[in-house]
């Protein structure tokens, strides 16, 4: 094989033990890395119904066969574990050098399980893995974390991946951070490696990575990096993501004040455009990315004069229009006080703003935020909210549990409007001005999701209705998930999904030349669907039922108020016949579970035997783990 | 007859504006509106708008207010149109 290692290094905390297992081509050709060979690996390691928090529950790295290519934005790797906050599979990406380390390191993918008798890091040289104390690191974020460990090895060239003090103290949407600004960011991964007291992950990786095909490798590269700066990536180079504010707002599918309304009157004010003329410091990229996305930005003045932060679009959407903000220091505050305790920022968003909306509404009052107004659109209960949230703080440890657990708790109706799906907190669509998008977050394999079931895409084309829901929006969607999945596993950027020109032929053939492995554009497209049936086979083991398969109430019974959809709302019917047709399109039965023939037809007979010692549903719903 | 495009993102910046009134002959198309928002701006011919057919580059789109997203550059074009000169290149 070539740029594959066949290589997975397991390591025990427990036992504080090492070994490596051995990756057939047949495996890797099966699932490419990333998210696909990821969730493989967490289905055969993790015990059927382990405790997401609990040292059985394996956290797996997995990176791919174009990791350490010269392939444009493949410098990425994902992290694949049960979800503290879904119960269910719970899988992030990341990228830049730390993807590149774990590669050069000589593994494709890194398993750990147990749980550490006191609070560790790992540094892996290579071959050589070393348990190292970590008890100087606790309470440091990110940065700090890396710069102290680069200084204790005496080498900058030494990889740091760990968690901030929120996934210390197991909030359930900590993330995993790497090369300071880079982070696995949803569905709880840092309170997991947090529960086994792993601090961080350091990684030395020296070996070069040969490709099949060097000089054909070169010349689809060269032809991908000069598409790479057309039109097509255009926004994402000019504006970064926070462009996508005003469009959003224009169509009305910008959530605001925790989905109350679908446009934000101060939209202008944290626009992309008034973020590039008034705060842009600086553009960078992620390693080997020419197309530059994320953009810096600077306070100049005002009580956070001098942060510099970079923000992407969920991350603004969350911090500032859903929380009814339009100061965009405060938002820039709020995020970096997210990275630094190393919590997701859409899930942070999302909970303040549940809570701000339980605090108008009189379910929340002064005495339980300890004296903080915590009304929609004010600055410092935002940014206060952040580091209470952080360090599990009076109201801020309810919020650590996210919106689902949250609302159980304090009841009240407030599950009205605790906007998730699984208990993954909704991105930034309104799914009632996007009924694609809407079927898409209902059925998410980890919850609400627009990366994961990028439908939003068919709502926006010409043609397509948004605001109807039909029964070949199911199709639609199988379709989106499963070339979502091809590249969040072979792994691409998404940010390049429109250099192609025929996507599955050019990739297809990316991949051969890379790994020797042959592999032809229906095979590829093929995997696509093998990684979300995998994944749904995982919940399915872990208790998934099909009431799991939903939207929260606010989309079925509070119309959009005001704006270009006015009036626009789900009803229960329109989200069953979309949900009931994209069960027929994935060959599921009308329950949506997959009959054992779908699993034969896609090669996953082994699968049949992992999926053995299924959950009794009943055990493990609703608020799993 | 007069109608209206806004403008948002780079093709704001292109534009230097965030709106664009554009007065059309009676029964003009699509493509004529096109044809007069790049008589405006020639900018738009390097990447937004194809020279030869005049129609819009992935991943611009035009989004007509009350109707939703439309591509077919024979429709017409009624007084008062408003529509939406966007990139739909979004997510992150």
């Amino acid at each position: 094989m070539y740029s594959y290692s066949g290589k997975c290094l397991v390591v025990d905390l427990t036992t504080q033990s090492t070994r490596l297992e051995e990756l057939s081509e047949s495996l890797l050709s099966s699932y490419l890395g990333g998210v696909g060979l990821g969730t493989r690996l967490l289905l055969e390691k993790c015990p059927p119904g382990a405790g997401p928090l609990s040292p059985d529950n394996p956290l797996v790295f997995a990176s791919s066969g174009l990791a350490g290519t010269m392939v444009p934005t493949a410098s990425k790797h994902a992290v694949v574990t049960k979800s503290p906050l879904t119960g269910l599979v719970g899988d992030s990406l990341s990228s830049s050098h730390w993807s590149l380390a774990l590669k050069r390191a000589g593994y494709d993918a890194m398993v750990i399980t147990g749980m550490a008798p006191s609070w560790v890091y790992l540094f892996i040289d290579d071959d050589i893995v070393h348990s190292r104390k970590a008890e100087h690191l606790l309470g440091k974020g990110s940065s700090q974390t890396e710069e102290a460990i680069r200084r204790d090895a005496g080498d900058n060239r030494v990889r740091v991946a760990s968690i901030g003090p929120g996934g210390e103290r197991l909030v359930r949407y900590a993330c995993i951070s790497n090369d300071s600004s880079r982070q696995a960011g949803r569905t709880g991964t840092g309170a997991v490696m947090g529960s086994k007291r792993l601090k961080a992950i350091a990684i030395r990786g020296t070996r070069p990575i040969s490709v099949w095909d060097l000089d054909g490798l070169q010349k689809v590269c060269s032809d991908l990096y000069a598409r790479s700066q057309t039109s097509s990536t255009e926004k994402y180079r000019i504006l970064g993501t926070p462009g996508n504010v005003l469009v959003l707002n224009r169509l009305s599918a910008l959530p605001t004040r925790n989905f109350q309304q679908a446009s934000f009157e101060g939209a202008e004010g944290i626009s992309g455009e008034h973020l590039a003329e008034c705060y842009l410091a600086k553009v960078t990229a992620c390693a080997t990315c020419p197309i530059a996305c994320e953009h810096l930005y600077r306070v100049q003045e005002g009580p956070y004069a001098g942060l510099e932060m970079m923000l992407d679009y969920e991350s603004l959407f969350a911090l500032g229009p859903l929380c009814g903000i339009s100061s965009v220091p405060a938002v820039l505050k709020a995020a970096e006080l997210c990275d630094f305790y190393g919590i997701d920022t859409i899930s942070t968003g999302g909970c303040i703003a549940w809570a701000m909306e339980c605090f108008e509404k009189g379910l929340l009052t002064a005495n339980d935020t300890q004296g903080l107004d915590l009304s929609f659109g004010n600055p410092d209960a935002l940014v206060t909210m952040v580091e209470r949230i952080g360090k599990r703080e009076g109201v801020g440890d309810l919020l650590a549990e996210g919106t689902m657990r949250a609302s159980a708790q304090l009841k009240g109706g407030s599950e009205h409007w605790a906007i998730h799906s699984k208990g993954l907190e909704l991105p930034g669509y309104d799914p009632r001005s996007m009924k694609t998008q809407a079927l898409g977050f209902a059925v998410g394999l980890r919850g609400g999701c627009h990366n994961r079931s990028p439908s939003y895409e068919v709502d926006m084309s010409p043609g397509v209705d948004r605001l109807k829901a039909e029964p070949g929006r199911g199709l639609l969607n199988k379709e989106k998930e499963d070339f979502a999945a091809v590249l969040d596993s072979l792994i691409i950027c998404k940010f390049m999904r429109r250099c192609f020109d025929d996507f599955f032929a050019e990739a297809s053939r990316l991949y051969t030349l890379a790994t020797g492995i042959k592999m032809g554009p229906a095979g590829l497209k093929q995997v696509g669907e093998r990684v979300n049936n995998l994944k749904k086979a995982f919940n399915i083991r872990e208790g998934w039922t099909q009431a799991d398969d939903w939207l929260p109430p606010r989309m079925f019974k509070d119309p959009i108020p005001s704006g270009e959809a006015t009036g626009a709302v789900l009803s229960e019917g329109e989200l069953r016949m979309m949900i009931d047709a994209y069960y027929k399109a994935r060959g599921w039965t009308a329950s949506g579970l997959i009959p054992l023939s779908k699993l034969k037809e896609l090669g996953m007979d082994d699968v049949v035997e992992l999926m053995k010692g299924q959950r009794n549903g009943a055990q493990v719903h609703p608020l799993r783990g | 007859m007069e109608c209206t495009v806004e403008l948002f993102g780079t093709l704001r910046q292109l534009m230097k504006t965030s709106e664009v009134k554009l007065k059309l002959p009676p029964g003009a198309s699509l493509k004529d509106l096109v044809a007069a928002l790049v008589e405006r701006e020639a900018g738009l011919l390097e990447g937004v708008v194809d020279p030869k057919t005049l129609a819009l580059s992935v991943p611009y789109r035009l989004y007509q207010e009350g109707r939703g997203f439309v591509d077919d550059l024979g429709r017409k074009v009624e007084r008062g149109d408003r529509f939406v000169l966007m990139s739909v290149a979004v997510g992150g």
